[in-house]
């Protein structure tokens, strides 16, 4: 029974670690919400280190109270844009389903740091559920 | 045999049809049951980014496929981790102007609202 156990646990460790290896930010993969940090009002930056030759994408999800239309930049250590996505741009309403639905996916050359920069017009809070992976 | 009775058991819904140019029509609000697959298609333009993002309510692993005119799969999301198993996004540059496929898949055994949104710059 401790063998199993002992086992089950070596298994679990392997496979954890494997994962968080795969994943392109370096600390593994990052959630911000509501409750943790993922309030955005006007503007949200976070600087994290990806890893280099990996696929690495941030999702950003409004919280449609209201919608509003958010942005999305990347910007690497030099200060150079390497992603941007803009849901709203073209679109005459601002409220538009969608306007607050943002992702950009880039392929960092090598380990560095990103900073990502989320825009939220409005003095309000926008609840954003924020994926980085 | 357990993957036969799987597919089997997959509803296959296709034929919605999604204008990544249209505000109305670029997002899809829907609930996937167990194992569902859905295929919304759409026409792009090309040598224009494209992108489809699916988001669920972080209930259950979620996969999403992008495929062109020819069947080939042009951009995927398939990554299975825990804290982010649903939050999808798949970015492509179409060849030439045609139609696309997105598939969005239920991977697990709970029922998953998913809202998807597919645009083009």
């Amino acid at each position: 029974m401790i063998r199993c156990i002992a086992l089950a646990v070596l298994v679990g460790g392997v496979v954890l670690c494997a994962r968080l290896s795969e994943a392109s930010p370096l600390q593994g993969t990052l959630i911000f919400d509501a409750r943790n940090g993922g309030q955005v009002v006007g503007k949200w930056s976070r600087t994290v280190k990806f890893k280099g030759g990996q696929r690495a994408c941030v999702v950003v999800m409004g919280d449609h109270r209201p919608i509003v239309p958010i942005t999305l930049e990347i910007v690497d250590e030099a200060g150079k844009q390497v992603a941007f996505d803009a849901p709203g741009k073209g679109i005459d309403a601002s409220d538009a389903p969608g306007n607050d639905i943002a992702a950009v996916i880039w392929y960092p050359p090598r380990d560095g740091d990103y900073t990502i920069h989320i825009g939220s017009p409005g003095v309000e809070y926008n609840d954003c559920w924020i994926a980085i992976r | 045999m357990g993957a036969a009775i799987l597919l089997f058991g997959a509803t296959l819904r296709s034929g919605a049809q999604v204008e990544p140019g249209d505000p109305k029509k670029r997002f899809v609000k829907v609930e996937l049951a167990p194992f569902e697959h859905r295929e919304y298609s759409g026409r792009f333009v090309a040598d224009k980014r494209s992108i489809a993002i699916a988001l669920g309510g972080n209930r259950s692993n979620l996969a999403l496929y992008v495929f062109d005119a020819h069947g080939n799969c042009v951009g995927r999301d398939d990554d299975l981790s825990l804290i982010s198993r649903d939050d999808l996004a798949a970015e492509w540059i179409p060849a030439q102007t045609g139609p696309i496929s997105i598939q969005v898949k239920s991977l697990a055994r709970v029922a998953n609202v998913v809202t998807m949104v597919v645009r083009q710059d």
